[in-house]
């Protein structure tokens, strides 16, 4: 075949599918190898110093994940992934075995690493388990991501592709397939990776036809190739003939056909049969996320999440940068609004650049609102491109971790004096912006009904009020199990925060993982909550549930559940009423193991 | 505070065996605990229980037969409940 002339021969190879469905799009063809390292010789009075360049790479390549993790870490699987990728990088074994060599064969940090990953190999390489085996990969893209900071080179992200493109990669790692620019790449093909390989799980989680394991794809392929991905049979078709280009064309209008039907529904309003409306909103973390969340027929953003601007650099962001984020994201939704979240964050997860603390449980400790108030400077700062900001579309500001009218009141006054401050600088601040408290704790719970007079709305967080009604930590798996949204517990506390809302005026909202579950959806609607703020790839799936039902019938089932006695007999019963009102909704929930 | 060592045995029930992310909670798990965590398969050389890396170089298949080991005051809870961790085969389902 020839391939020096500008109408080389279609070529199909045949891989294994790694995420469903047809993507029509130009090669892009990236080799990603392990780096050259060199060796030198390190003194004995050199060693520390090494050692420390190797922890500070650790850590620069920790946060780096960490980063890419964030607007994931909702994908339960992902998270997991990324979080092996962590251990990995924290392994002690790893760090003292190529600090010990360091030491005792005086070589430099990276020859070291490269030294441990060939004894890490070939401990893999012997198994005889091809899934263990197969974890040699997770190994080497940690590794190699390390390497890459030792060596002061930025691990390679695929930025300024022009779409529709296909990535086709010798290999590419967990991370580079979750940042790969959505808006461009409508498919990629590694050679490396079977099914099992976290690339493919992180693939079909993404949504993108993916393949894996196509050997030669990347010799026989050329940038800018027409290439077909086929994520159903497994076949990488490059520079096919018109005819096959036409047949998978038509296929690929099916397939969006197809994926419209399950966004049916998403732009008719959310609201029950007897007319009772709920507004569906979305968590976002930034602002590009805006016109995918529009699809699913978000009336508006329930929660964004600021702690994704602080992480993992090394200052803070400024009044202007937080500004022009969160412009964009009010410019984004409008004519619909947008709830800010302030900053967000605990003593065990900070920014850099600002002072850690020690704290032996984090959950009770200094975080969320109560960080912001011992760091006043902080709090202004947000405060202050959140005022401006607000100039440019309808904005609401959420405070997480109240427990008491005291946090309310005292960020109400730094509110009032960031807007005098503008007002005599000559910029323009938003006036009577509307500051809703993050009900999460049990205090704040109890006393919801003199919240109701200080904050102007309610949002109800579940994953902490459910840790701290419960008192359990869902990580630790001596008591997970008694981790569950649905204990009485919570359902009661979930209906007096409504009811006390409802009593000032107040709208109350859910911002929680339970907001999103749609076997939740017509609980939550019978309990009264006026908005449910979700990841919006569930949105129209809960939406068709709100449609479904009347606005009584979900209030009898609400008071029928807030009747029972325990989590497991509201899980039975409510799972039991759902499957009965949705079959279709529930297609698969009946034969679970 | 009492040391104390205590040793089980347990097989690892999870069809892909003890792969990354089971070994990651078994890490974070042993992490929560004060007392020192060890692991061996046939009683070929003991790892730390604390390294992901040395818990999949075991490269522990299910039906493999582990041993754990944890010495410290809190020695039988941890051996306990890391235990009921390589027999549990949650999570695969979805995996």
């Amino acid at each position: 075949m020839s391939r020096r002339d500008g109408s080389a021969a279609a070529v199909v190879l045949q891989g294994a599918p790694a995420s469903p469905g047809i993507a029509i799009g130009h090669a892009v063809v990236v080799r990603r190898e392990m780096p050259m390292v060199p060796r030198f010789e390190v003194l004995p009075a050199e060693a520390d110093s090494e050692v420390a360049r190797l922890r500070e790479a650790v850590e620069r390549s920790r946060e780096q994940l960490e980063r890419i993790r964030g607007p994931v870490a909702h994908v339960e699987i992902v998270d997991a992934i990324f979080r092996a990728q962590v251990m990995i990088l924290e392994d002690r074994r790893l760090f003292e075995d190529a600090a010990q060599r360091i030491r005792h064969s005086r070589v430099n940090a990276e020859w070291a690493v490269r030294e441990e990953l060939g004894r890490l190999e070939a401990v893999f390489l012997a198994m005889e388990d091809p899934y263990l085996r197969e974890r040699l990969t997770d190994v080497r893209f940690a590794v190699r991501r390390l390497l890459l900071n030792l060596l002061g080179r930025e691990p390679e992200r695929l930025d300024g592709l022009q779409g529709p493109s296909i990535v086709i990669a010798n290999d590419l790692s967990p991370a580079e397939a979750v940042q790969l620019d959505r808006s461009a790449v409508v498919g990629f093909v590694t050679e490396a990776g079977g099914r099992a390989s976290h690339t493919a799980i992180t693939a079909a989680s993404l949504g993108i036809p993916a393949l894996v394991g196509v050997e030669g794809a990347t010799d026989a392929a050329r940038d800018g190739d027409l290439v077909i991905v086929d994520g159903g049979t497994g076949r990488l078709l490059l520079r096919p003939a018109a005819l096959d280009r036409e047949r998978y064309e038509a296929r690929a209008r099916g397939q969006q056909a197809a994926r419209r039907s399950l966004l049916r529904g998403a732009d008719l309003p959310a609201e029950t049969r007897d007319g009772r409306r709920v507004e569906l909103l979305a968590n976002i973390e930034r602002s590009d996320e805006i016109p995918w969340i529009r699809r699913c027929g978000a009336r508006g953003v329930g929660l964004f999440r600021t702690e994704f601007l602080f992480m993992d650099r090394e200052a803070l962001p400024d009044e202007e940068e937080q500004l022009a984020h969160y412009r964009a994201v009010l410019e984004g939704v409008a004519p619909d609004g947008a709830v800010i979240r302030t900053l967000d964050i605990g003593g065990d997860k900070l920014p850099a650049g600002m002072q850690r603390r020690l704290e032996a449980n984090p959950a009770l400790g200094l975080r969320g609102v109560r960080l912001c108030l011992a760091d006043r400077g902080l709090l202004r700062t947000q405060l202050r491109a959140l005022l401006r900001a607000g100039v440019h579309g309808r904005l609401r500001v959420l405070l997480p971790l109240v427990t008491g009218v005291e946090e309310v009141t005292a960020v109400r006054e730094e509110i009032e004096d960031a807007r005098a401050a503008l007002e005599r600088e000559g910029r323009p601040a938003a006036a009577g912006v509307e500051l809703g408290v993050v009900v999460e704790t049990p205090a704040a719970v109890a006393v919801a009904d003199l919240l109701a007079r200080e904050a102007d709305f309610f949002s109800i967080g579940t994953n902490d009020l459910v840790q701290y009604t419960v008192a359990v930590d869902r990580e630790n798996e001596h008591v997970a199990y008694l981790y569950d949204a649905l204990h009485p517990a919570v359902l009661r506390q979930i209906r007096a925060v409504v009811e006390e809302g409802h009593r000032a005026g107040r709208t109350v909202a859910m911002c929680g993982e339970m907001a999103g579950d749609p076997l939740c959806s017509l609980v939550l609607v019978g309990l009264g909550l006026d908005e449910l703020s979700m990841n919006a790839a569930a949105l129209p799936r809960v939406k068709r549930i709100v449609r479904g039902a009347s606005f009584e019938e979900a209030r009898t089932l609400a008071r029928d559940l807030l009747g029972l006695r325990s989590a497991a007999e509201v899980a039975d019963r409510l799972r039991k009423e759902m499957l009965r009102r949705y079959p279709q909704e529930f297609p698969s929930a009946g034969d679970e193991g | 505070m009492t040391e104390r060592e205590v040793e089980g045995e347990f097989v690892v029930a999870s069809p892909l065996g003890l792969h990354a992310r089971p070994a990651g909670r078994f890490v974070s798990l042993a992490g929560r605990f004060r007392s020192e965590v060890q692991v061996t398969r046939d009683a070929e050389g003991w790892v730390s229980g604390r390294s992901v890396l040395s818990l999949l170089s075991l490269a522990a298949a299910q039906g493999t037969k582990l041993r754990i080991r944890a010495v410290g005051e809190d020695a039988p809870a941890a051996v306990a409940a890391l235990g009921r961790l390589v027999e549990s085969t949650e999570e695969e389902a979805s995996a």
